[in-house]
């Protein structure tokens, strides 16, 4: 009946059925299997038999592929049955090790949400990645302006450069009817709605500049002026003397560009053409779109030389670099910038989920004592490691779920508090969107696996033998590796505490120092137009109020020192020279501000003379080496005049940078003065400023008036700094909370561990004392480890961060142990709590199990 | 009180009509015989594990034959819970159709 060669069914398919159907049944099945494939074969041949076998073997692995499943399912449930009795059993301990780590996942979040937005700054323009601007270094040091002429040279030599447009960001003065504003905005090529992404609402974008009396504004400026009516075609004043029409509104800005305006108008009404296509002056900014696929390396050096060679006016050594727009806001120029803000508080967010995840894995493997014999029954019960291993890591993983939930519902709450810290408009949905959601997974897989990785692994580990004894001692699972976790967990909260304090003392050193200047009480206003041809009169009437101690007027504010030029002196010749910063200035300069004159005397009506003549700062002074400045020769450019005195330094920008060398004139040649300053008494500085915005609106009818104090600018420009120490501090505190919740979990854990050796020692005579020093002394050393690693780990961190300072206070060693000691204090405090409370219990009720 | 299913109800009865060659490839012929209908092999022998696990049912090994490459065949045969359960459900059969006309169906 049968050939006598024996087919044998395919292969493939023949292994396949033997994998799955994993039953010890001797392969019955295939050989049913392989008996009725050989009869098809015989009746029906070749094909219709393996089709006929491949169909049979592919609906039998569906089938017992349903049966494995369904299995798993009852098993899942088992666990989740066993999962929730525990929790429910050990209430308090659940709580905590979630509320931890929901915790150390909130700050996460908030920082993640943080860390996207600040990268995200200037990326929303379409072109961003082919946008660049252009920087100078100008003798070592970097400038932001660039040359007017500069565009016209970069389009006619380089033909990888596909757009140029030139920005004179400058501040305006509008009018319309009776309303009058300083708005913030620049002076634009028309190039530049086609190379930057900012949608319009109303108006063309093609032809806003075609008439170059235009202005285009913005959604917030046309609320100011224009309330409800249609802003198009209407006319607003600027400067009061120019009308302009107002022919493109714009979208409101989105917060993460670091280009803000309110205007834009054409860079014709900035200066005319000639100037602006034949002039070096360095006075605006100048971005450009390169073409697509052009490397950007090569282009990088071919303009460097750029500037060098078309300003013939002196031979500095003038380097041009092209800095990515979409990294412009992030990096600064000189380097630094707020990107060390994102790597700090990214490595804030790393730590304190650390410290969340060590905690809860500390706690876990801390109970998983108890479970021993749950394990030891299920291994005899015929569970594999790998079944434990499920059963285990399912309850973590549901665990940091649950933490997950948690997290979100605090992230909700808290973001508007973030947000006030941070300066930021973060909201809740952004959680929603792709690169955030892919964040947060990553986040929750990660904190998961991390911390239900050591307690499945110890609890899969336990042999059935030794843990069913009675004999086990179940507290001495997993020790050593949760003293480990202790002590990188209070490391961690160390490291953080350190850096908190460390900022707080920078902050406090820049609070006090000696700044060479006294800004209290100094009100600064703007000059405009009007007042060019008469402000020293102006300056003269305010003189006369009571109220106003000395009134003078400068190029800057001293703190904010920003004019440069060449200079050279006696010994030097004119090709030798030193490019240092330049203020210009009114008398009274010096005596408004009660800077001392190190030599010599400050500027005097008496002297005719000083109209022509230099001051100089001690820094300047040091780059000539003279002993005897007075009287020396000095220059700017071809003025050779005299030095008549030397001023002590004082800090002219901030404290993040050394003082530069500067020199100091009357003389109004490069630039004038802009701004004028008037010192005020502390009582009625309200009367003060009244009368000065009634004296402004005599000189300057019809201009708003604005004024700032010095103190306040200063200020401002440590206002990142005190944000990040506010932030840090906060941090901190939330870092020692999540520590201590472990510390008091474990402890607590410890104590019921040790019950009846309390009970023991109580009975053999111990005091309380003596069992709450027995059971923290091991925590002490711990933490002493602890120190040993946070000290010279925070010592490198926060030297990095003050390195952004030139004048910085020294890290003291009081510092340290302050935080040592502090957090030894808490951490004894959280331990004796709990311990306490073992050690009052009476020994009868603790030795009664046996 | 716990019935079989039909299809449980055919393989015990066609189980035991087979006697002592009631093996998985006896088994499925005989099946699709009786009711016309294929089954995969596959799906048989779950319902026949089920039926062992139930106990109406229990196993033997028997030789291999180079037509199944050497394997064993498995021999089933119906248990005494087995036959009750059959019983039970019989009877249940008779209730339900007792005095139930031809006439009733259609043509």
């Amino acid at each position: 009946m049968y050939q006598d060669k024996i087919k044998k069914p395919p292969s493939f398919f023949e292994i396949l059925l033997k994998r799955t159907s994993a039953r010890e049944k001797d392969f019955t099945i295939s050989g049913d299997f392989e008996e009725l494939y050989h009869r098809m074969y015989v009746e029906k041949g070749f094909i219709s038999a393996n089709i006929w076998y491949i169909f049979q073997v592919l609906r039998t692995i569906q089938i017992y592929s349903m049966n494995s499943i369904i299995w798993s399912i009852m098993m899942f449930k088992n666990y989740l049955k066993v999962t929730f009795r525990n929790i429910t059993r050990d209430k308090g301990y659940t709580m905590i090790n979630i509320s931890g780590l929901a915790i150390g996942m909130a700050c996460c979040v908030m920082i993640f949400l943080w860390v996207r937005d600040e990268l995200s700054f200037d990326n929303f323009h379409e072109k961003a990645d082919r946008l660049y601007n252009c920087v100078m270094r100008v003798e070592g040091n970097w400038w932001g302006s660039t040359p007017l002429a500069l565009k016209t040279v970069l389009e006619k030599d380089f033909p990888e450069i596909e757009k140029v447009v030139r920005l004179a960001g400058r501040n305006r003065d509008f009018r319309r009817g009776d309303y009058s504003h300083t708005e913030l905005g620049g002076f634009v090529g028309t190039e530049f709605f086609e190379m930057f992404t900012f949608p319009f609402i109303a108006g063309d974008p093609e032809k806003v500049f075609e008439n170059k009396l235009s202005i285009v504004i913005t959604e917030e400026f046309a609320d100011r002026f224009f309330k409800d009516e249609d802003p198009l075609g209407k006319v607003v004043i600027m400067s009061n003397n120019q009308d302009l029409t107002v022919t493109g509104v714009l979208k409101n800005l989105p917060s993460n560009s670091s280009l803000q305006f309110d205007f834009l108008s054409s860079i014709e009404n900035y200066t005319n053409i000639q100037r602006l296509n034949n002039s070096w002056s360095v006075e605006l900014n100048t971005y450009l779109l390169i073409r697509e696929n052009v490397d950007i390396q090569s282009l990088r050096e071919k303009v460097e030389g750029v500037v060098e060679k078309y300003d013939t006016r002196m031979d500095h050594e003038v380097i041009l670099a092209l800095q990515a727009v979409s990294g412009m806001y992030l990096y600064n120029i000189a380097g630094g910038g707020p990107i060390t803000n994102v790597y700090i508080f990214s490595t804030i967010a790393i730590l304190i989920l650390l410290i969340a995840c060590i905690n809860f894995m500390n706690l876990a493997t801390a109970r998983s004592g108890k479970r021993a014999k749950e394990v030891g029954m299920r291994k005899v019960m015929g569970a594999v490691k790998s079944n434990l291993f499920q059963q285990f890591y399912s309850e973590s993983l549901l665990s940091t779920f649950a933490a997950l939930v948690l997290a979100l519902i605090l992230v909700y709450l808290f973001l508007p508090f973030f947000n006030s810290l941070a300066q930021k408009q973060l909201t809740f949905s952004m959680i929603g969107s792709t690169s955030a959601l892919i964040g947060l997974v990553s986040i929750v897989i990660l904190t998961g696996l991390v911390s239900g990785s050591y307690p499945s692994l110890l609890l899969s580990s336990f042999q059935p033998v030794t843990v069913l004894k009675s004999s086990f001692r179940s507290r001495n699972s997993g020790l050593n590796l949760r003293r480990i976790l202790v002590v990188c967990q209070f490391s961690a909260t160390l490291i953080l505490i350190i850096g908190t304090l460390i900022i707080f003392s920078q902050l406090e050193y820049i609070r006090n120092k000696d700044l060479g200047l006294n800004k209290d009480n100094v009100v600064t206003v703007n000059m405009t137009r009007q007042m060019r041809s008469n402000y020293r009169t102006f300056i003269e009437e305010l003189r006369n109020h009571p109220g106003i101690i000395n009134v003078t007027a400068a190029s800057s504010i001293p703190t904010q020192v920003g004019h440069i030029n060449p200079v050279y002196w006696e010994g030097k010749t004119r090709d030798d020279y030193v490019v240092i910063s330049h203020v210009i200035l009114e008398y009274d300069y010096f005596e408004t501000f009660e800077m001392e004159m190190a030599y010599g005397r400050s500027f005097s009506k008496e002297f005719p003379s000083d109209r022509e003549n230099y001051i100089i700062n001690e820094a300047a002074l040091k780059l000539t080496g003279f002993e005897e400045p007075l009287g020396k020769r000095y220059s700017i450019w071809e003025d050779e005049n005299e030095i008549i005195g030397v001023v002590k330094d004082f800090h002219n920008t901030s404290l993040h940078s050394a003082i530069t060398p500067t020199v100091f004139t009357l003389r109004q040649k490069q630039f004038p003065v802009s701004i004028i300053m008037a010192k005020l008494k502390a009582e009625d500085i309200q009367g003060a400023i009244r009368f000065i915005e009634d004296t402004f609106k005599t000189f300057s009818p019809g201009s708003p008036f604005s004024y700032t104090f010095v103190e306040d600018t200063f200020d401002r420009a440590y206002r990142t700094d005190r944000r990040v120490g506010t932030i840090f501090r906060y941090f901190a505190g939330l870092a020692i909370f999540i520590s201590c919740m472990g510390l008091f979990g474990m402890a607590s854990f410890m104590a019921q561990e040790r019950t009846k050796e309390i009970g023991i020692r109580k009975v053999v005579g111990a005091s309380v004392s003596n069992i709450i020093l027995l059971i923290s002394r091991e925590f002490f050393i711990l933490l002493g480890a602890a120190n040993l690693i946070a000290w010279p780990a925070a010592y490198v961190i926060m030297s990095q961060l003050l390195n952004n300072y030139a004048y910085r206070t020294d890290i003291a060693i009081w510092i340290f142990a302050l935080s040592g000691i502090s957090v030894l204090l808490v951490a004894f405090i959280t331990v004796s709590f709990q311990t306490i409370k073992a050690a009052i219990t009476n020994p009868v009720r603790s030795l009664r199990y046996e | 009180m716990k019935y079989l299913t039909l299809n449980e109800e055919i393989l015990l009865l066609t189980i035991w009509r087979l006697g002592s060659e009631a093996y998985g490839v006896a088994i499925r012929d005989k099946y699709v015989e009786t009711t016309g209908n294929s089954i995969v092999l596959g799906t048989m022998y779950n319902s026949l594990d089920y039926l062992v696990k139930k106990k109406y049912v229990m196993t033997n090994k028997g030789e291999p034959t180079p037509e199944r490459g050497g394997k064993r065949k498995t021999y089933f045969q119906v248990t005494k819970p087995g036959l009750t359960a059959l019983k039970r459900t019989r009877n249940l059969h008779s209730a339900i159709w007792d005095g139930v006309p031809e006439t009733i169906f259609p043509e």
